[in-house]
């Protein structure tokens, strides 16, 4: 899954009920993506300051939408129900839902889930050539170019295409997102440059992305 | 229905009817969008129609009926008129529906841009062209790509390993190759088709292009056009690419 920083309103609120108690989640930040949404709402969820801290546990979970080629969130609490509005509709498509175990919303703004996932490797630091790179010699107290530099690929359908192109039409500048890497279990940031596309047989495309990390 | 095909848009920015028109007046920016008819009953009267506004050409025909047989600011013509491209004959026809004899009259290359290129001579009550327009083209195949984000990005590295992309654009293209036999050529070498503003349809989907209706057609501006080959040996089978552009 790739979630890209996008200029969508961000700074939205969500009330979320848990038995007799009320509290309201505030989203802030102007610029940000669905996954770094979502891990904060449920960082928030799971706070011990939460009325139901010590009776509901909340986790997340995506999955890939063939339909769209975009990512569903689910939102699930273990020990009992709760209750939420529409105020996360707009991002990261949870609609309101009462006394439910889990919500599944639909396609999150920003998210790009292609058939074949998202491909990421070789993801650590290379020295590089140049006046800042300590690429051939010793030298003590030069910071150094070492980026990250991720190489990055994907397979998907022409509506994987298609979905790529109109979240890309909505990322803020400069260009930012996260992505899954399955085999390590964690989210990627990278600053997210060019992308190219090129036909896979006869139904599908391969995408290949110009990344690099830490993103600023 | 439409099917494969690829139609043009027209520019036009009014003003409606006879204004900028009548004694040469040069207010109105003539294209191909003005159209007159001239009537038995009043052979010195010439009643001209300009839409206000930029039209598909299929809209555009609709427009110049609906219009014309309006009284105002038209004339007040007597006939009444209906104007439509047959798709299986490939044909523009302008006709009276009340019996009103009359000819038709182009300002500029109007006439010729909808097929109509006969001698207009005298007086009938329905001329059909005897050419392809060049508003539109009915195609073998259209092969439509889906659309990629043309969005200039500057990916740079920094020191202490971070790293910026800055991106700016302002819309996404669609990169169409177009078969055409027989005279779809013909329309497609008229240039309007490979210029400016168009409408391609993949196929009878009639809805707008989507991310999740990606069989939809596609409104766009060609920015790009290859040159019109011939496919293998046929003489008659040709082949184009274009790169249209939909703007955000």
């Amino acid at each position: 899954m790739l979630a890209l920083e996008t200029t969508h309103s961000w700074g939205w609120a969500l009330d979320v009920t848990v038995g007799a108690a009320t509290e309201t989640y505030t989203n802030a930040v102007t610029d940000s993506d669905a996954a770094t949404s979502v891990q904060a709402l449920v960082d928030w969820l799971n706070a011990p300051g939460r009325a139901w801290f010590a009776t509901r546990a909340f986790a997340w979970t995506w999955a890939r939408q063939a339909s769209t080629g975009a990512a569903i969130l689910t939102l699930t609490a273990t020990g009992g129900t709760f209750s939420i509005n529409a105020g996360a509709l707009a991002t990261l498509g949870f609609a309101a839902a009462a006394g439910v175990t889990s919500v599944t919303g639909s396609a999150a703004v920003g998210t790009w889930a292609p058939v074949s996932g998202v491909s990421v490797r070789r993801d650590f630091r290379l020295l590089s050539e140049g006046d800042a790179g300590g690429n051939g010699a010793v030298r003590p107290g030069v910071p150094g170019l070492a980026c990250r530099a991720p190489r990055l690929e994907a397979v998907g359908t022409a509506t994987d295409a298609a979905r790529l192109a109109a979240v890309l039409a909505t990322a803020s500048s400069p260009r930012r997102a996260m992505l899954w890497q399955v085999h390590t279990g964690s989210w990627v940031e990278v600053a997210l440059g060019p992308v190219s596309r090129s036909p896979q047989g006869t139904l599908h495309y391969q995408f290949t992305f110009d990344v690099a990390g830490d993103a600023v | 229905m439409p099917d494969f095909r690829i139609e043009a848009y027209v520019y036009s920015e009014g003003p409606r009817g006879s204004a900028g028109v009548a004694a040469g007046a040069a207010a109105a920016l003539q294209t191909v969008q003005t159209i007159a008819v001239i009537e038995s009953g009043t052979p010195a009267t010439t009643t001209y129609e300009r839409p206000a506004t930029p039209l598909l050409f299929t809209d555009l025909l609709a427009l110049w009926a609906a219009d014309l047989t309006q009284a105002a600011p038209w004339g007040a013509p007597a006939g009444t008129y209906a104007c439509a491209y047959d798709q299986a004959t490939r044909r523009v026809t302008l006709s009276s529906t009340n019996a009103t004899a009359f000819k038709p009259v182009g300002v500029g290359f109007a006439l010729e841009f909808v097929g109509i290129t006969q001698g207009i001579g005298g007086y009938a009550l329905s001329w059909t062209g005897v050419s392809v327009p060049f508003g539109v083209a009915e195609l073998q195949g259209v092969l439509v790509e889906p659309a990629e984000d043309w969005t200039i990005v500057e990916l740079e590295r920094y020191r202490h390993g971070r790293a910026v992309a800055a991106a700016w654009g302002n819309h996404q293209v669609h990169r169409v190759q177009l078969l055409a036999l027989g005279d779809a050529r013909a329309a497609l070498a008229g240039g309007y088709l490979t210029t400016g503003r168009v409408r391609i349809y993949q196929g009878d989907t009639v809805t707008p292009y989507s991310p999740t209706n990606v069989d939809g057609y596609v409104d766009g501006w060609v920015i790009a056009a290859g040159d019109l080959e011939v496919v293998g040996d046929d003489e008659d089978l040709w082949v184009l690419d274009l790169l249209v552009a939909v703007p955000r």
